[in-house]
């Protein structure tokens, strides 16, 4: 069991199992459908009047909305005034999220930046400490916490503002003039069976196979890469022992091949037969397409047996990108700077005035890549078609926008330490009693909560059809305490050596199902909330009248704090049992049966696949290719069948699984599969997924129906007293 | 003290390797000087199973001709399991025993009560085929029964005279648990796989939840004159026995 523990686990892969395990279909939508009303009416109207048409309108009406955004932010209200105005922007907020429509997004995104550029002026201008030297940086320290957050905040809406949903673009009718391409696996540190199975899948790819070539890539240390390369009849390009990084290989394989494209592959990912015909008619069309990307890194992190043991469980995420060989050979080929090698590569091409592509999947065939923080991603997507987004933006030709975005990336490194500033600030406040913040609770209060309410609906707004943003607080917490350890390791070798070899060796981190002692920090800082919280509430018990209010507020937020750093120990803990529950069907018990009568007991590895791994617990003499009977059992069933057996390595068997033998182990993989959810309905997560818990619902429909009632009645009464006829409607009850 | 017999209807079913290789399971389990098993077969064989060459003691035949106690006649094995061999009896004393035996049906759970034996132990029974004296003996002292039964229609057809020899044995014990064991079970042969579907419908619940598979190692597990777990500890038939002792673990303490 205990090997388990320390295994990570994908935060889209443990949604996707927890999907699975209480029986949530992933098509159930979790969007809430907007209304088409009068808004959305208006909206329209507004955007097609002929008005827009004329010159210069739309400079004129920019200004008039910059002047009025500047007088909103900085003009000084007194406290009732603040209220006032804050109360009328949340009202316009809370009535315009209920409609349809890319205006109320911009609407609901407006206001937000209004409100959130008005606190931060307000936090800046009059609340900063100006004497008392540890409370003077302290509360510096947290206003540039905010301030990075905020900057994030306003970048990263700008970025995701216009996104560019396109549709797979169809390739001319006739072959000839489909370019060539060369598909590079990537072999380094590669299983032979991982190798082996990529290769069949490009090989299966729906592509004339006479422009279509496959190379596999490595360093030429294995010999067995090059059998399989011979048997399977592909290509086989191995680069000198010294090429360590896969950018040198691929820029080797570079030199030694003539394709007008170039798709690279990862070895543990098996890419889909339509990837080309889907990628390839973009770059016909645009011209000055260079590079096109499906969702995560094909260069970091590098595919080490570290890495390929972190994701196991993932395998069947697909990375893959296509590159137009003159443009890379333009650039030098691949760049090999440490850590940001994509960065560098694509940053590279941009500057030649070349374009690059990212090509998202519908959230049916891919969950969203989670690594990104969730508010930062800028991704919409359509229903069902793959839909292609410019990143960060359409056009790289202004390169102000190309700033932006940079500068949004060197934002995003960041963040970690911005998490726990937010994290430590009330432990801070309440256990040293540094002060942080120079103002009343009240006015605080008023500043902050619409801020954050605008925040908070605007961010549900985008992620709406992704998930609910209190789940990614929960993500991002944690991501925060591992990340920053990455993010310290990485800037410090990033500048003090050029080169690292260190991201290779395997210090790449991924957070995982919890364990506790790499969550250590993560437990003192939920320790350290824990007792702000039960200092300010005693602090709040103790005094009687002379409450100092801002401990309250302290109180509060440590209260939140701790409220989303348990839910993330909760989520580990379900995240461990799913483990081991998706990890327990694939590896059922077995026994080989030589011909000699001699047997040995042995687990699977891979359960419902045909060539199936089996695990020996010690070397077992038997020839290979030679037929042995095995068994698998499952439940109180045994299954057996003869199969053709070859030894792998010392301990493992690979068993190909064909003729007869192939429907005896079907009725197994159905009877192992077809049982249906096997958790309880019963059991006290079931209903996790619903943002009220159960027993709520009926009190709060109860509590509707009651005062919807109650202005019923009320209506008719005052019909009753004002109205003549009106008691036809009485009557007619 | 738990006493578990082993018992079948039908010679050749491998019980006495059944009884030795448990044994052996059992004490890799609880540990040193907590299992013990008693041969009550006159062929005397259950010794070998632990390497346990031919002594000049008397086994628990004559010991009991002559009044002794049991405890004098146990041999330590190297496979933390104590030995109580039949031992090498002529016709005569062996009769003499048989009805000494049919006389006094506690007699055999008398003697391991009074062989000085822990509290904590468990001792299994090797006994001979078919409805003896030694069976009944058996029944009379034993808290669980292991039946052990071969996939094939020899033992099938035994099944009748066994349920009609437990109806009876039940209605004098009524406390006693009887289980069938399915030994060397080959599902990769039809007939094996059909039989052994036939009995597991047939018996049940009453049939034990783990099978013994049928494996060379055993056969040569007993030339090396080892137990199967310690000849090839990664075989079905030693996973088998190690999980069957396990059950029996949890079945006795229940």
């Amino acid at each position: 069991m205990d090997d388990h523990h320390a295994e990570p686990l994908t935060a889209p892969l443990l949604l996707q199992l927890w999907r699975d395990r209480w029986g949530k279909s992933d098509s159930q939508t979790r969007a809430i459908p907007f209304l088409n009303g009068q808004l959305s009416l208006w909206a329209d109207w507004l955007a097609q009047l002929s008005v827009w048409a004329y010159p210069g309108v739309t400079i004129v009406a920019g200004l008039g909305c910059l002047l009025l955004f500047s007088v909103f932010v900085v003009v000084q209200f007194s406290l009732n005034d603040q209220l006032m105005f804050s109360a009328a922007l949340l009202c316009m907020a809370l009535y315009a999220r209920r409609y349809a429509g890319h205006f109320v997004t911009l609407l609901l995104v407006g206001l937000s930046v209004v409100v959130s550029a008005r606190y931060m002026y307000w936090r800046l201008s009059s609340t900063l400490v100006q004497d008392n030297y540890p409370d003077l940086l302290f509360g510096w320290g947290l206003c540039l916490a905010e301030l990075h957050l905020w900057l994030l905040t306003m970048t990263s809406t700008m970025r995701g503002l216009w996104p560019v949903k396109k549709q797979p673009i169809r390739l001319p009718k006739e072959p000839a003039a489909w370019p060539r391409v060369d598909i590079f696996i990537l072999c380094k540190g590669q299983t032979a069976a991982n190798i082996r199975s990529t290769a069949a899948a490009a090989q299966g790819l729906n592509w004339p196979k006479r422009i279509l070539k496959i190379h596999l890539l490595d360093n030429g240390s294995q010999d067995e890469i090059r059998r399989i390369a011979d048997s399977m009849a592909i290509s086989y390009l191995p680069a000198g022992s010294d090429c360590h990084d896969q950018a040198s290989l691929i820029n080797h394989a570079l030199g030694k091949t003539d394709g007008s494209l170039i798709a690279i592959i990862e070895c543990h990912s098996n890419p889909e037969a339509d990837l080309l015909k889907t990628t390839v008619g973009w770059f016909l069309r645009e011209t000055n397409l260079a590079m096109m990307q499906t969702p995560g890194h094909f260069l970091a992190p590098a595919a080490s047996a570290r890495v390929m043991e972190i994701f196991e469980e993932t395998s069947s995420r697909f990375t893959c990108a296509l590159i137009r060989r003159s443009m890379l050979a333009e650039i030098g080929g691949i760049a090999s700077e440490p850590v940001t090698k994509r960065s560098h590569t694509a940053l590279k091409l941009q500057a030649l005035g070349y374009s690059t592509a990212y090509l998202g999947f519908s959230a049916r065939s891919e969950p969203a890549p989670e690594f990104q923080p969730a508010s930062v991603e800028s991704r919409w997507p359509s229903d069902q078609e793959p839909f292609l987004a410019y990143r960060p933006f359409g056009d790289y030709s202004l390169l102000w926008k190309l700033r932006l975005a940079s500068f949004q990336e060197a934002l995003e490194f960041f963040r970690p330490i911005q998490r726990l500033a937010y994290f430590l600030v009330p432990a801070a406040c309440l256990l040293f009693g540094l002060q942080a913040i120079q103002t009343s609770a009240a006015l605080l209060g008023a500043y902050a909560l619409p801020h954050l309410t605008h925040a908070y609906i605007t961010n549900q707004r985008r992620l709406t059809q992704h998930r609910f943003s209190a789940v990614t607080d929960i993500w991002e917490a944690v991501l925060a305490s591992h990340v920053l350890c990455m993010t310290a390791m990485t800037l410090w070798w990033t500048e003090l050596t050029e080169r690292t070899k260190a991201w290779q060796s395997g210090t790449c981190q991924r957070p995982g199902a919890f364990d506790y002692k790499e969550g250590l920090p993560y437990l003192i800082i939920f320790a350290l909330n824990l007792a702000a919280l039960v200092v300010g509430l005693t602090h709040l018990l103790k005094s009687g009248t002379e409450i100092n209010e801002m401990n309250a507020v302290f109180a509060v937020w440590s209260l939140y704090n701790v409220m989303i750093l348990a839910a993330r120990l909760a989520v580990a803990e379900e995240g461990r049992d799913i483990l081991r529950h998706t990890r327990s069907q694939k590896r059922l018990p077995a026994m080989i049966r030589l011909a000699s009568g001699r047997t040995m007991s042995c687990t699977t590895e891979n359960f419902p696949e045909l060539e199936l791994s089996l695990k020996l617990p010690a070397p077992m003499p038997i020839e290979n290719q030679s037929t042995v009977s095995i068994s698998i059992f499952h439940n109180h069933h045994e299954f057996s069948f003869p199969v053709q057996v070859t030894l792998e390595s010392d301990l493992i068997l690979r068993a190909h699984i064909d003729g007869p033998a192939r429907i005896v182990y079907e009725s197994l993989v159905v009877a192992a599969y077809s049982r249906g959810q096997d958790w309880p309905k019963w059991l006290p997560a079931q209903e996790t997924g619903d943002p009220l818990p159960k027993w709520l619902v009926p009190v709060l429909t109860a509590v509707r129906g009651r005062a919807a009632h109650f202005v019923l009645e009320f209506g008719k009464l005052l019909r009753m007293q004002f109205g003549r006829g009106r008691m036809q409607i009485g009557k007619k009850k | 003290m738990s006493v578990v017999g082993v018992v079948s209807m039908k010679g050749g079913v491998g019980k006495t390797s059944v009884t030795a290789n448990l044994a052996a399971a059992l004490a890799t389990k609880l540990g040193s000087g907590r299992v013990s098993v008693v041969d009550l077969d006159p062929q005397n064989a259950l010794h070998w199973h632990f390497g346990i060459e031919d002594q000049q003691t008397d086994g628990v035949c004559l010991q009991s001709m002559r009044g002794g106690d049991w405890g004098g006649v146990a041999l330590a094995s190297q496979f933390d399991v104590d030995c109580l061999p039949y031992g090498a009896a002529s016709e005569v004393d062996r009769e003499a025993f048989e009805e000494l035996l049919a006389a006094k049906p506690d007699w055999i759970g008398d003697h391991i009560r009074q062989a000085g034996l822990d509290e904590d132990r468990v001792v299994l029974i090797d006994t001979p085929p078919g409805s003896t004296v030694y069976l009944k003996q058996v029944f009379a002292c034993a808290d669980l029964v292991l039946i052990v039964l071969l996939a094939d229609a020899g033992s099938y057809a035994t099944i009748p005279a066994m349920e009609s020899w437990l109806d009876e044995m039940s209605s004098v014990y009524p406390h006693l648990q009887s289980v069938y064991v399915l030994n060397q079970v080959d599902r990769s042969d039809s007939f094996n796989r059909d039989v052994a579907d036939l009995l597991q419908r047939h018996l049940g619940e009453r049939l034990a939840p783990i099978s013994i598979h049928s494996d060379e190692a055993v056969s040569e597990a007993l030339a090396f004159q080892q137990p199967v777990l310690a000849y090839d500890p990664y075989g079905q038939a030693s996973h088998d026995l190690a999980r069957l002792a396990a059950w029996m673990i949890t079945t006795l303490n229940r």
